[in-house]
């Protein structure tokens, strides 16, 4: 059993003071397994926030991280007997795109894709393989959505099966959605 | 054989000690032996002799502890003798006297208490007088450390017989009067013998004595435990008797570590009414105490029981009210300050500290008790020798810090007070304390809703906000990315409920951080520019948004000065770049204002045609302002065409050809937009739109972008979305020269084993199936079965097969199409291709 | 109780002497010192006692005991030992037992000495002691007359003082900037089963002490103006603080006198000697310096409450149960200056 945090577009401090409280007394260290980060962290010490949570990170770049960060632009790993991988979206015209998204998960060959970039956290089966959007931990502003709600993703995956936690604040209060996927329904 | 090295002091303890104890352990067998054979006399004189060992002056107080407890269980022995001869006949009073004839004192007292205890729990004499006379007697001890276990072993051993009120030993043994005198005697006597100490012996053992002294204090303090422990210990009897006693003790006793260690005990072991209904008489106390006595951790512990009574009780409250608590407590605090002059201003403050910790527990709705003790805490420090050093100023920062934690850290910051103390900080620490203010506004949560508060705010943190003249150090520029940070954070606590009123607070903060420079700019600006657009969108909800004061236009028209001033600030082009396409965004999405949006554009291409450093930011970049204006709905065909047109240029400059073609790509998505519901459309064209363009033509202050935009001022209508499939294909089309270009570049450079062009080739395969999908109807079953060939034509090569990646895209190509053929929806676009 | 005194006379017959009372009740005793550890029991009688006994002359079975007479005297007698072996008789009383004859059997022969002058005490010290003995002699033809002596006790009491008469000794006392005390006894007289209280009361102390102790010293005076002789000798050390006080510090006294060999102070016994007592204050410094202030005390002896034996454990005037507060506690002081 794996535990992955997938978070993502933080845009702290640009367009937020924090990530919202609630969450954070979710995130406590020594539980989550790995975290992945499309980006937008911004700053360093948003990434040193999310090491305190899990040293094990996996961060793209977004279009709002600077390239001293040396983020690369697509991460793909082996999670369980999942393909993962990672990219932003803002490179993924149109943005948010499932059919554009589809494109990017053949070229990875990945199983699950995590992107951010719209704000709009979703998880769901798509041509066969999971897209993922953790949506924005800090509810940031975004040109995609209107008033994005703070949300992250959890996903636990136990060797072919994944179940996607999705928590989102609304309303200061937490509401947390399950999505079940196994390998063999890809 | 006798050992004669020499021997550490240590090692001399425990061979002190364990000569000692062997005769202790000798004595008292034939104490023991005697007592077996019933003879009294000789068990007498063996207990003395056993008794002589704790006349000893070699031990340090622990090891002579040891001795002593060993001496304490020897004569438990001789006590159940005694009740045994009691038993048998032999009076107590007739024993009580035949202990006093040992020769030697210190042993009579030690027989005499045994005796005396057994003599009060026979009730044969009555407690009192017996009590009375052994606290009397044992003023014989004056050596400090024997008199101190002495008169230990008189409290341990009297413990039960007191005649407490319910006692069995009240009435004619007296009553909680004679057991409260007994124990305040006891009490004073041992805290003078442990006063005494620290004058004994040479002042280089000063330290050594004080340590010791440290470890004896227990012994003293148990007086007080016993005696908050008694049952008819009631208010009256504390306030008109014990608490006066006491009192005088402590400070008469003109000794630090007793006073310190003696305050200590008695805030800590009377109950919290006690302290309360005697609040001057122990106020009263502080300033008497020695001037190294540490009365700000003695106020600390009064006022952190007080504080938590009154979070037990609400009724306390009123009590603290009723006496003035407050002003007691501010006033014995200023006392004490004025009476020791030479205190280090770090205690002064500390005791301020402990003030407003109590006021902010106990009174939270009292900000101004805070403006009180920050008043008096800057009386006590103006004229203060050390208030720069390091100590002293890390108390004035936490003082600082502490009400903005209990109380609303704007109105504190209000306090007419609070400025003046903080000017008693080095600049150094000024910029410390500030870091210390938008930290507890940003963990406070604090909401900054009005112009002048953002103004007092950042007068608190200028040292951050700008250089400040006197700073001439080089800060360390992590720290000061941190700094940077926080300020930029708590941007987002300027906000208020009516989005001009916001508008507002933006404006007063970004005049404000004008000053701070390129280096600060960077940091403070984007969050500016975000709030604003927050604004906007705000604005743009509104029923009558033109009408607003101010219009959305205007704000925007702030965030392109805000991302100007950040792209003219150097270093933040890329920044600046994103901005502007946000902005861009919301002027096209939300504001409807489409020569604003334009502008927005322009000014990103012009950042990305001048500013951007390197090719991966330049990517970045070019699929940031390709996503952005794919998205846009506000441009009439003409100005659209002539971004798209720029944008897509841009895409044949970058320096690498599969950034190119990646681009290319990206770029044909310029001329497909997604359609949309035509209820949207309707929406945005007939509905709000129009009010807002009737809203626009009232407003005639507002100043747009260029001078020659009023006439297209107000919102614009949204435009179908655009699907050019022509102009698709010709993006797609020379996405394949670009491919094909790269190949043969590869081929001159003797590189034809690169997989990049297959790549590339799948990669266009896959945006042709993309449209294709859409219903692109300049691609046909054929064309695209032309391109399948091509590219299984070029997949076929070794270098291909051996490149898994490579081949796992491709695979999952035909696999998609393969999946495509069985949706009945999809089956006739697809059933014509072959794989 | 019977004690008898006997004696060997040579190859003849022995002697012995019986205390006896005429209606029978025993005799009292006291227990004496004896010299060093060793202790002895003798007879106890008080001035004004009649004496009265059997002397028993007995012959050696089968020989005959010849003498001229045989006689008990009564003798009280000083003897100094710068006189010794000269002692001087203040009493000698004579009873002819028996006329000259011979003793074939065994002999009791009773006497009497009625209503005795015995006005000193029995006195045992350092260069004098005072004695009463019965010395039996047996006058003998040939080889001279043969006495021997059977000693007794005498303790002489005294009325108890009326108790508004004794003022308490006090004083001030010190040496200058250095130590001040001030001490309180609380009487001049005590009886010997008493308890001395008192308080020391420090009003300055600028040495450091280590100890302070009260001892109780006797001195003997024998002879008189310029052949004066004074011997003093240390009855009891008691200590009674441990440590160095400090100014305003108020030290209790109890001593108790019953633990020790003392006696009533006597004074001129027959011109022939006195004997004071003195409590010593006496006052240790770290560098054993001692200081120290005497005062003499008189001791007397009052009349045992109860008839019995001597060392029984009365305890002087207190009552047995819960002591009285006042013999408890020092009186209370008045603040110091």
């Amino acid at each position: 059993m794996v535990l992955v945090l997938c978070i993502g577009d933080l845009h702290i401090p640009h367009r937020a003071t924090d990530v919202p409280v609630k969450f954070k007394t979710l995130l406590v260290p020594g539980k989550i397994h790995h975290i992945l980060c499309p980006g937008n962290l911004c700053t360093r010490e948003v990434y040193d926030y999310l090491k305190t949570i899990c040293t094990d990170m996996h961060i793209t770049r977004g279009n709002f991280d600077e390239a001293s960060a040396k983020y690369p632009e697509d991460e793909v790993m082996k999670i369980g007997n999942f393909r993962v991988g990672l990219c932003h979206g803002h490179q993924v015209t149109p943005w948010g795109s499932n059919e554009a998204l589809a494109l990017v998960q053949r070229k990875l060959d990945v199983d699950i894709l995590i992107s951010g970039h719209t704000h709009e956290f979703k998880a769901f089966k798509f041509e066969d393989r999971i897209l993922i959007n953790p949506g924005s931990a800090t509810g940031a502003y975004s040109d995609v959505i209107e008033a994005p709600k703070p949300s992250f993703v959890l996903m636990d995956i136990d060797g072919s099966k994944a179940t996607v936690y999705i928590y989102e604040l609304i309303d200061d209060e937490v509401k947390v959605e399950k999505v079940e996927f196994t390998k063999d329904d890809l | 054989m006798e050992d004669h090295r020499i021997m550490t002091p240590q090692e001399e303890q425990v061979k002190w000690l364990q000569d000692a104890s062997n005769s202790v352990k000798r004595n008292a067998f034939y104490m023991k032996r005697a007592l077996d054979e019933d003879n009294l006399r000789e068990a007498l004189r063996y207990s003395a002799a056993m008794l002589v060992e704790l006349r000893t002056s070699l031990l340090t107080p622990q090891k002579y502890f040891e001795l002593y407890m060993q001496a304490f269980d020897e004569l438990r022995h001789l006590e159940a003798f005694f009740k045994e001869e009691h038993s048998k006949g032999r009076s107590y009073a007739d024993l009580y006297e035949l202990v006093q004839h040992a020769g030697n004192v210190l042993p009579r007292l030690y027989l005499l208490c045994t005796v005396g205890s057994c003599f009060i729990r026979s009730k044969e004499a009555h407690a009192k007088d017996i009590l009375k006379d052994l606290v009397e007697m044992c003023k014989g001890v004056q050596h400090p450390t024997r008199g101190l276990f002495l008169r230990s072993y008189l409290c341990q051993v009297s413990r039960g017989l007191l005649p407490d009120t319910g006692s069995e030993y009240e009435g004619d043994g007296g009553d909680i009067n004679d057991a409260l005198e007994f124990l305040l005697l006891n009490f004073t006597e041992m805290n003078k013998l442990w006063v005494r100490m620290q004058h004994q012996g040479s002042g280089k053992d000063r330290e050594r004595r004080e340590s010791e002294r440290q470890q004896l204090a227990d012994l003293v303090g148990k007086n007080l435990t016993y005696i908050s422990q008694l049952e008819g210990l009631d208010f009256k009897r504390y306030q008109e008797v014990v608490q006066g006693r006491m009192m005088e003790q402590v400070v008469s006793c003109k000794d630090e570590i007793a006073q310190q260690y003696l305050m200590q005990c008695i805030i800590q072991g009377f109950p919290d009414e006690f302290h309360l209904g005697t609040l001057p008489t122990l106020l009263a106390a502080l300033p008497e105490l020695q001037s190294g006595v540490k009365v700000h951790l003695v106020l600390a512990s009064l006022l952190d029981r007080l504080s938590r009574f009154a979070a037990t009780d609400a009724s306390v409250v009123d009590q603290f009210n009723s006496s003035d608590a407050f002003g007691q407590l501010l006033a014995a605090v200023t006392r004490v300050s004025e009476q020791h002059t030479e205190m280090p201003g770090a205690d002064i403050a500390a005791m301020y500290i402990a003030l407003a910790n109590f006021v902010g527990a106990v009174y939270p709705d009292h900000v101004d008790y805070i403006n009180r003790v920050l008043e008096s805490c800057h009386e006590a420090l103006a004229g203060h020798g050390d208030t720069k050093e390091d100590r002293t100023e890390k108390q004035i920062v936490a003082l600082l810090t502490l009400p903005l934690n209990s109380y609303d850290p704007v109105t504190v910051l209000g306090l007419s007070t609070y400025p003046r103390v903080m000017s008693l900080l080095k600049p150094a620490t000024c910029k410390a304390m500030a870091v210390k203010i938008v930290q507890t506004i940003l963990k406070v949560g604090t909401e900054i809703s009005e112009p002048a508060q953002v103004e007092m705010l950042l007068d608190f943190i200028a040292p951050l906000v700008a250089d400040s003249p006197t700073n001439g150090e080089e800060d360390d520029d992590e720290d000061f990315e941190d700094e940077q940070g926080l300020v930029a954070r708590l941007i987002h606590r300027l906000s208020a409920e009516n989005p001009a009123h916001h508008y507002a607070l933006l404006q007063t903060a970004r005049e404000r951080f004008s000053a701070g420079g390129a280096r600060r700019l960077r940091h403070t600006l984007p969050p500016i520019a975000f709030a604003a657009l927050g604004i906007v969108h705000r604005l743009a909800a509104a029923p009558n948004a033109e009408a607003c004061e101010p219009s959305p236009k205007e704000v925007l028209q702030f965030v392109h000065q805000c991302a100007a001033q950040l792209a003219e600030a150097g270093d933040s082009a890329e920044m600046a770049l994103q901005l502007f396409l946000t902005a861009a965004q919301s002027a096209s999405g939300h504001a409807c204002l489409e020569i604003i949006a334009y502008e927005f554009f322009e000014q990103a291409f012009i950042l990305f045609e001048e500013a951007i450093p390197d090719s991966a930011s330049e990517r970045v970049a070019l699929a940031s302002i390709t996503g952005a204006l794919q998205r846009c709905r506000i441009f009439p065909p003409e100005p659209r065409a002539t971004l798209v047109h720029k944008a897509t240029g841009y895409s044949a400059k970058l320096l690498r050809k599969a950034d190119q073609c990646r681009a290319v790509l990206a770029c044909s998505h310029l001329y497909w937009q997604d359609a949309v519901d035509e209820e949207d459309v309707d929406h945005a064209n007939n509905g709000e739109g129009e009010e807002r363009s009737a809203g626009a033509e009232a407003e005639n202050g507002a100043s747009p972008l260029a001078e020659n935009e009023e006439d297209g001022s107000g919102a614009n209508p949204l435009q179908p979305p655009v699907q050019d499939g022509e102009h698709v294909m010709m993006c797609l089309k020379r996405a394949l020269k670009i491919a094909h270009a790269a190949q043969q570049q590869l081929a001159v450079a003797l590189r034809s084993s690169d997989t990049l062009p297959a790549w590339l080739f799948v990669e266009i395969l896959n945006h042709y199936l993309y449209y294709y999908d859409q219903g692109l109807t300049s691609i046909s079953a054929s064309v695209l079965q032309n391109l399948l060939e091509l590219v299984a034509n070029e997949m076929a090569g070794e270098n291909c097969q051996a490149d898994a990646g490579l081949v796992a895209f491709y695979n999952n190509t035909l696999a998609h199409i393969t999946a495509q053929k069985t949706k009945p929806e999809k089956a006739s676009l697809y059933d014509v291709l072959q794989i | 109780m019977n004690i008898f005194g006997g004696l060997g006379l040579g190859q003849g017959g022995t002697v012995q002497l019986e205390f006896k009372r005429d209606d029978g009740t025993p005799i009292k005793t006291a227990t004496v010192k004896a010299g060093g550890a060793e202790t002895e029991t003798l007879p106890l009688f008080t001035n004004k006692d009649t004496i009265t006994g059997e002397v028993k002359v007995a012959n050696i079975p089968g020989k005959k005991l010849e003498h001229q007479g045989v006689k008990v005297q009564l003798i009280g007698q000083i003897e100094l030992a710068t006189e010794r072996g000269h002692p001087h008789d203040f009493v000698n009383l004579v009873r002819d037992l028996a006329p000259p004859g011979e003793v074939t059997s065994p002999q009791t022969l009773p006497f009497e000495f009625a209503n005795v002058e015995m006005q000193y005490d029995s006195y045992r010290g350092l260069q004098v002691r005072l004695r009463y003995l019965l010395r039996v002699t047996v006058t003998r033809g040939y080889g001279g007359s043969i006495s021997k002596d059977f000693f007794f006790w005498v303790r002489n009491y005294s009325p108890p003082p009326p108790p508004n008469n004794l003022p308490p000794i006090k004083m001030e006392v010190g040496i200058e900037d250095c130590l001040h005390i001030e001490f309180e006894y609380d009487k001049s007289k005590y009886h010997l089963k008493d308890t001395v209280v008192g308080k020391i009361y420090f009003l300055l102390v600028r040495i450091k002490l280590k100890h302070m102790e009260i001892e109780i010293r006797r001195r003997e005076t024998t002879g008189t103006g310029s052949s004066a002789r004074n011997e003093s000798e240390t009855l009891a050390k008691y200590e009674i603080m441990d440590g160095a006080p400090v100014r305003g510090e108020n030290i209790p006294i109890r001593l108790f006198l019953s633990p020790y060999d003392l006696t009533p102070t006597y004074k001129l016994v027959h011109n022939k000697f006195s004997v004071k007592y003195y409590l010593n204050l006496v006052l240790v410094d770290e560098e054993d310096r001692r200081y120290f202030k005497q005062q003499e005390i008189q001791l007397l002896r009052l009349a045992e409450p109860a008839a019995g034996a001597d060392d029984a454990t009365a305890a002087g005037s207190g009552p047995k149960v819960a002591p009285a507060p006042a013999r408890l506690i020092t009186p209370p002081r008045s603040p110091g200056p």
